[in-house]
């Protein structure tokens, strides 16, 4: 899977859930308020289920989840 | 019942089954004693439903989250007090799961999972309750251990579980830790003549210097209100909400029951207007709520980005709707409604307290409203074009 496909699925899954129709990808979600922690535990619930990898305690930067870019970096990473 | 499968209304059954034959004809008895039988903890230990939610890797039954749901609605429909005990274990088990590492894994689920091992679930102080943000127990750290200080109020199966999740912060940072009940320094004071809830054994917890291995922290520091404590407590509105769904069903069930036999001015209580809009509005909630909780669980198993949100529409309509209705079903049996050996004089008791429980109905309202309005709102922030 490209780079590209992940922050493609990533950004729809979180525009979903925001009403936002056009996500930038290196805009900070939490910083903006578009999202809060809860969502994004259910987004990392998401992203094991959808990349096949594992979120463990010690991946929970929040650097790792502000943006899509860093989301898709961190998919990459783990896989 | 079209949005379970075959094996979840099966489940449902003997989930009916089993609330009818071991906890029904208790619940008054229980709730009069404040006291949920260490026999009833035992039965269900036996029947594998301490461990539902875990997997079976763990010795558990592997629920779905609307499994989950269902087991608490008929455990609700017959004693709110007993669903407390599978709201606050669950809540332990699920965040050892989520955030534990394998060995805590393996040294605390399968006991749960088997009844052996109770857990409770300590966050809120006699001074911090909505506004968690403001605990103040404190963990210090000396050495490789951590030394534990503060108080926990209202703690739901306090007074009898074997293991803590403790909140509390070191050097000012969230961190959650499993207490064992016989740690040195530990005094637990059970909680008498609460309105309802009243047979949940809560505890106030006295944690005098009491030494904490780091090795029972879940998690990392800074993570445990935010992330810990959110998580759990989604598993936690899942049990209100479905606990809510049952006590609603156990209203219409007994007021159904009594509007066809009881005669007033010559004519059964149905045929009376005023009576029969109460029961239609009562069933119309009882439909309303059950789609919400089905929908939320089902929301939630399949990880979709709204599961939360949808939980917690679930369990602020649940528990509002079971707050009005069982006011409702007091109304409609008369005397017998206010007398303590009828179910529904329990169930307006329990239903005003799940209100405040798992967050209140304003820290709902304030969460919801901004999400509706976020949801809702125009949005300008769009996509650079370069992407
Ligand atoms: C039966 C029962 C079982 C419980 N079990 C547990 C348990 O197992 N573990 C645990 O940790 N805790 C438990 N609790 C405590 C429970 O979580 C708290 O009671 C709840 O969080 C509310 O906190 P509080 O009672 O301190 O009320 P407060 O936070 O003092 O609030 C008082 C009132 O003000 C309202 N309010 C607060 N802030 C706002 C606001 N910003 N805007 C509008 N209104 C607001 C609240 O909704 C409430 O109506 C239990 C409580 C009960 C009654």
């Amino acid at each position: 899977m490209t780079d590209n496909n992940i922050k493609s699925i990533v950004s729809e899954y979180i525009e979903s859930s925001t009403n936002i129709t056009g996500l930038a990808y290196d805009m900070d979600i939490f910083e903006e308020g578009l999202v809060n922690s809860l969502f994004a535990i259910e987004l990392m619930t998401y992203l094991e289920k959808e990349f096949s990898i594992k979120i463990t305690m010690d991946d929970l930067d929040m650097s790792h989840f502000k943006s899509v870019d860093s989301i898709a970096a961190f998919v990459v990473n783990k896989k | 019942m079209s949005h379970l499968s075959k094996q979840q209304q099966e489940l449902y059954s003997e989930f009916l089954k089993f609330a009818k034959t071991n906890v029904e004809p208790y619940a008054n008895q229980w709730d009069r004693e404040e006291c949920i039988s260490r026999k009833i903890i035992d039965i269900c230990s036996e029947a594998g439903y301490l461990g539902g939610t875990v997997p079976a890797e763990y010795g558990g039954q592997g629920w779905d989250n609307l499994t989950y749901g269902i087991f608490n609605e008929a455990i609700g429909r017959s004693s709110i007090s007993l669903s407390g005990l599978f709201n606050v274990h669950t809540m332990i088990e699920q965040t050892i799961l989520k955030w534990g590492t394998e060995e805590q894994k393996q040294r605390w689920l399968p006991f749960m999972a088997k009844g052996e091992i109770l857990g409770a679930f300590a966050l809120t102080e006699p001074e911090a309750g909505s506004d968690a943000a403001g605990i103040t127990t404190e963990y210090r750290l000396d050495g490789d251990k951590l030394i534990l200080n503060g108080k926990k109020k209202w703690i739901t199966f306090g007074a009898i579980a074997d293991i803590i999740l403790v909140f509390g912060k070191l050097e000012g940072k969230p961190v959650a830790c499993i207490v064992e009940k016989n740690t040195p320094g530990l005094t637990v004071t059970p909680v008498k003549d609460m309105l309802g809830f009243r047979a949940g054994h809560l505890a106030v917890l006295q944690f005098d210097n009491c030494v904490v291995s780091k090795e029972n922290m879940i998690g990392k520091e800074g993570f445990a209100l935010n992330y810990i404590a959110l998580y759990a407590l989604e598993f936690g509105r899942i049990s209100v909400a479905f606990s809510a769904l049952g006590l609603l069903r156990g209203c219409l069930e007994i007021c159904s029951e009594h509007v066809q036999k009881r005669k007033t001015f010559d004519k059964r209580l149905i045929e009376h207007g005023a009576i029969r809009k109460m029961i239609a509005d009562m069933g119309v909630d009882y439909e309303a709520a059950k789609l919400l909780c089905y929908n939320a669980t089902i929301a939630k198993n399949n990880h979709s980005p709204d599961a939360t949100e949808k939980v917690m529409i679930a369990k602020y309509f649940t528990t509002m709707a079971a707050a009005r209705h069982s006011s409702n079903a007091v109304q409609i049996m008369g005397a017998f409604g206010c007398n303590e050996s009828f179910a529904v004089s329990r169930y307006y008791r329990d239903s005003k307290t799940m209100e405040i429980i798992e967050g209140s109905n304003e820290i709902h309202q304030m969460l919801l409203g901004k999400s509706f309005a976020r949801q809702f709102g125009k949005v300008t922030k769009i996509k650079d074009e370069s992407n």
